[in-house]
């Protein structure tokens, strides 16, 4: 009797401490997608679909579970994907609006250091468009400089990306920035816009394609070196003469020390899951077709993100100003 | 239009569709009534479920979800002084009460009654006012939105008599607590004594309504012990109370009227909506009413008037939606971004190409609303038994569900430790003979109220005419000071027939 429990004891122990699975197999269980924002909005539903499309390659029962964790602006994920454990089970979205702020504080007090996450790629990018009312006088980016200090621009808050657009603009076209902000989201900012709360405001070319299609925003430019295929006859800035660069891309990341042969699988699920026919058919239908132009892996994260701090970091003043955070 | 109605009710009397709207509503309120956990936490919760079901069938699902959870959080909110959605605070302050007289299922009746009337109400006045969605939508912006918050913290403060110093004091405590964060306009973080990103969104509102409510009531509890009905009877038992609540909601049919109007109004503003709709209903219904000393102790029109606006304020929301495609609340977002998984596009076209997935989501909520309020009336004498528990048993329940809530809003230990903050700041104040009423609308209505005055503020380049130069704001304006200048003229008139005794 003695000997059986022994016998059973030392077969249990060999069971527990049989070794990690390697590398080859992972993975292996349910990956958690941290998405930094609302349930419903352009960065949810892009988790959302791309996770279903990334389950296909993932083994049987093994699924992508959306997290939603939402506060500061996108800070709260991002830093909870900071910390997380680096073993591939924990991947994010990363919104580049939270680099002002990190710019401002520092990587220590800001919690977190865009530098240092394992870039997966960029799965998702579109040009800025600056918008306006159907009936509104201005016409182009002429008009805009012109007109000058007595336009309001329509932003979200201090720091995040709309206001980055529209500052860098405001820069380069040297006029002055008159802000209205505080708005919840784009689908509070949109009908301020038609309200006439302010003048015009930047707005991405794809969350701005169906009012477009409706007449109710008229787009003047859009913020790139090319025309929006969706709206073919609205120059772009450069084409109006003005070089502003800022761009909006949809980044995917894993913590910082995520081994890199973990980064590789996810990468390649990330690409495969980008040409998956479905997928495919629910960006094309939902607009959001027009942000797959190019999808990039890890090394074009990693440019991306290297330009965008250089283009950042040159109107650190201002960001410092406008986030009194630091005081 | 009539014709997208047509198919969109033929696709309700589908069996399976309408077993989905029963799916949805049950859901509904079982997490409207568990406090914290909201209605949004479980439309995210089944959208990963939804991945392959026909658009329609979604909507009717997450339509029956937002239809019921109103009265799921009437039930937590009348029982044991939690509202189980924010926007079932302003229940608690008569819901309670009449609980507490041990006259529960009366209050549930009410409720129940006056939420189906409410949702239909606000139906009706929803379908009125489509033609004009654009013109309404548009007349009111931040100048507006000011305005109208400012009504609603003057009316409290003017309408409690003998109270109104402490109930201004607890107002602007609430309007400063409410001040805690980052400011998205000034860009400034307020308040944050030192934490970087725990107080950056302020102090949220879920944990702060579990300790304000839930947590002050407990350790009232604590101190009394007993029953939550003080005399430990029901003065109600059987379908006597739920009938007598039913009568009550047809004696006080202007305060259901007037209830769903203003819940339907407010409802359709952006970023003011549906947590202030009900302050605002209780507030005008105080104005109004004939017994306004009541207020507070148990007034059934209260109550009537509150849980009218909490369901026609659905309405509201869906115009922004059928006016832009534009959510009109965090809840028609997730509902439009389950659009957007479906293939559809919201957006102005929407109500061109898919009008009756529109109809599906107002006849899925209605019909929800009133198969809940059914349930309510059914159910009412069974759930108001909780009265009459002892607390020693229910607080243990109560104390877990509260913190439960309290974490479940974003999943940060620390929310509990703020639900125990607020609700001891809350007892402490309750005490001293502070209303936690103005304390509460102080909080809900502060930072809304700063955001619409300094927008507007950005909007006019700092000039203060903005708010006298645009007719709706100046109207709402004049209503105010006239609002103020009757309450001081009944304050007097009170005082003098009081010397004359």
């Amino acid at each position: 009797m003695l000997a059986k429990i022994i016998l059973t004891v030392i077969v249990a122990l060999f069971g527990l401490s049989a070794p990690p699975s390697a590398q080859s197999q992972y993975p292996d269980k349910d990956i958690s997608w941290i998405v930094p924002f609302a349930a419903g909005g352009g960065y949810d539903v892009w988790a959302r679909a791309l996770g279903r499309a990334m389950e296909k390659e993932l083994p049987k029962g093994a699924k992508i579970v959306v997290k939603n964790v939402t506060g500061a602006g996108g800070r709260v994920g991002t830093t909870q994907l900071y910390r997380a454990k680096p073993d591939g089970y924990t991947i994010g979205m990363v919104d580049l609006g939270i680099l002002p702020f990190q710019i401002a504080m520092g990587p220590e007090k800001a919690g977190y250091d865009l530098n240092r996450f394992s870039w997966i790629g960029v799965f998702a990018e579109a040009p800025w468009t600056i918008a306006v009312k159907k009936d509104s006088p201005l016409k182009s980016l002429k008009d805009v400089k012109t007109q000058g200090a007595k336009l309001r621009w329509g932003v979200l808050g201090p720091g995040e990306t709309h206001w980055l657009a529209a500052m860098v603009t405001t820069g380069e076209m040297g006029i002055p920035f008159n802000i209205v902000s505080g708005y919840g989201g784009v689908s509070e900012m949109i009908p301020a816009l038609l309200r006439g709360d302010f003048d015009l405001c930047p707005v991405l070319s794809t969350s701005a394609l169906e009012y477009v299609k409706s007449g109710d925003l008229r787009p003047i430019a859009v913020l790139d070196d090319e025309r929006f295929p969706a709206y073919p006859e609205v120059p772009s800035s450069k084409e109006q003469g003005f070089n502003i660069f800022s761009p909006f891309v949809r980044l995917a990341a894993a913590p910082p020390g995520t081994p890199p042969q973990i980064i590789k699988v996810l990468e390649g699920l990330l690409l495969k899951a980008l040409k998956d026919p479905e997928l495919r058919k629910w960006a094309d239908s939902s607009g959001r077709g027009y942000e797959i132009v190019r999808p990039k892996g890890a090394d074009a994260a990693r440019t991306t993100m290297d330009e965008f701090i250089k283009v950042t970091q040159k109107y650190q003043k201002e960001m410092s100003a406008a986030l009194q955070v630091s005081k | 239009m009539f014709d997208s109605l047509l198919i969109a009710a033929s696709q309700l009397i589908d069996p399976y569709n309408f077993f989905l709207i029963l799916v949805g509503t049950l859901v509904g309120l079982v997490f409207g009534f568990l406090p914290g956990v909201t209605l949004l936490t479980a439309m995210a919760l089944f959208l990963p479920f939804t991945h392959g079901m026909k658009p329609i069938g979604v909507m009717f699902l997450f339509s029956g979800i937002m239809g019921s959870a109103p009265f799921g959080g009437s039930i937590s909110a009348i029982l044991f002084n939690i509202p189980g959605e924010p926007f079932n605070a302003a229940t608690c302050f008569d819901g309670y009460p009449m609980a507490r007289q041990g006259e529960a299922s009366r209050a549930l009746g009410i409720s129940a009654m006056a939420s189906a009337l409410g949702g239909l109400i606000g139906l009706v006045v929803l379908i009125l006012l489509i033609p004009a969605i654009r013109p309404i939508l548009f007349a009111f912006g931040p100048p507006e939105f000011f305005m109208v918050v400012l009504f609603g913290l003057v009316t409290i403060a003017v309408a409690i008599p003998g109270q109104m110093l402490k109930g201004l004091v607890a107002a602007g405590l609430g309007i400063l607590i409410s001040l805690i964060g980052f400011s998205s306009v000034t860009g400034v973080l307020r308040f944050s004594f030192g934490s970087q990103n725990y107080l950056w969104d302020g102090i949220k509102l879920v944990p702060f309504f579990i300790g304000i409510f839930a947590i002050n009531e407990i350790i009232d509890y604590f101190v009394h012990g007993g029953t939550i009905s003080l005399s430990g009877e029901r003065k109600d038992s059987g379908l006597t109370g739920v009938l007598r609540g039913v009568r009550d909601v047809f004696h006080h049919w202007y305060a259901v009227l007037q209830g769903s109007v203003v819940g339907l109004i407010i409802g359709i503003l952006p970023g003011v909506g549906g947590t202030v709709s009900n302050f605002l209903a209780y507030s005008m219904a105080r104005q109004v009413s004939k017994d306004p000393g009541r207020f507070g102790k148990g007034a059934p029109d209260a109550i009537a008037a509150v849980e009218a606006s909490n369901n026609s304020k659905d309405g509201g929301d869906l115009l922004p939606t059928v006016a832009f495609g534009i959510p009109g609340s965090s809840t028609m977002a997730l509902l439009l971004g389950a659009f957007i998984l479906h293939g559809i596009n919201p957006g102005p076209l929407l109500v061109r190409d898919h009008l009756d997935i529109v109809w599906a989501i107002i006849l899925g909520r209605l019909v929800s609303n009133l198969i809940a309020s059914a349930i309510g009336l059914i159910a009412a004498d069974f759930l108001a038994r909780a009265t009459t528990i002892s607390v020693m048993y229910l607080v243990p329940v109560i104390l877990t569900l509260a913190f439960l809530g309290a974490y479940a809003d974003r999943e940060n230990v620390l929310d509990i430790a703020l639900a125990i903050v607020s609700g001891v700041i809350g007892y402490m104040l309750s005490r001293c003979g502070f209303p936690v009423v103005t304390l509460v609308i102080g909080f809900v209505l502060g930072n809304i109220g700063e955001l619409a005055f300094l927008q507007s503020l950005q909007m006019s380049f700092g000039s203060y005419s903005i708010f006298f130069t645009r007719p709706i704001s100046l109207l709402l304006f004049i209503g105010i000071v006239v609002t103020c200048l009757y309450g001081f003229y009944k304050m007097l008139r009170e005082r003098a027939r009081k010397r004359e005794t």
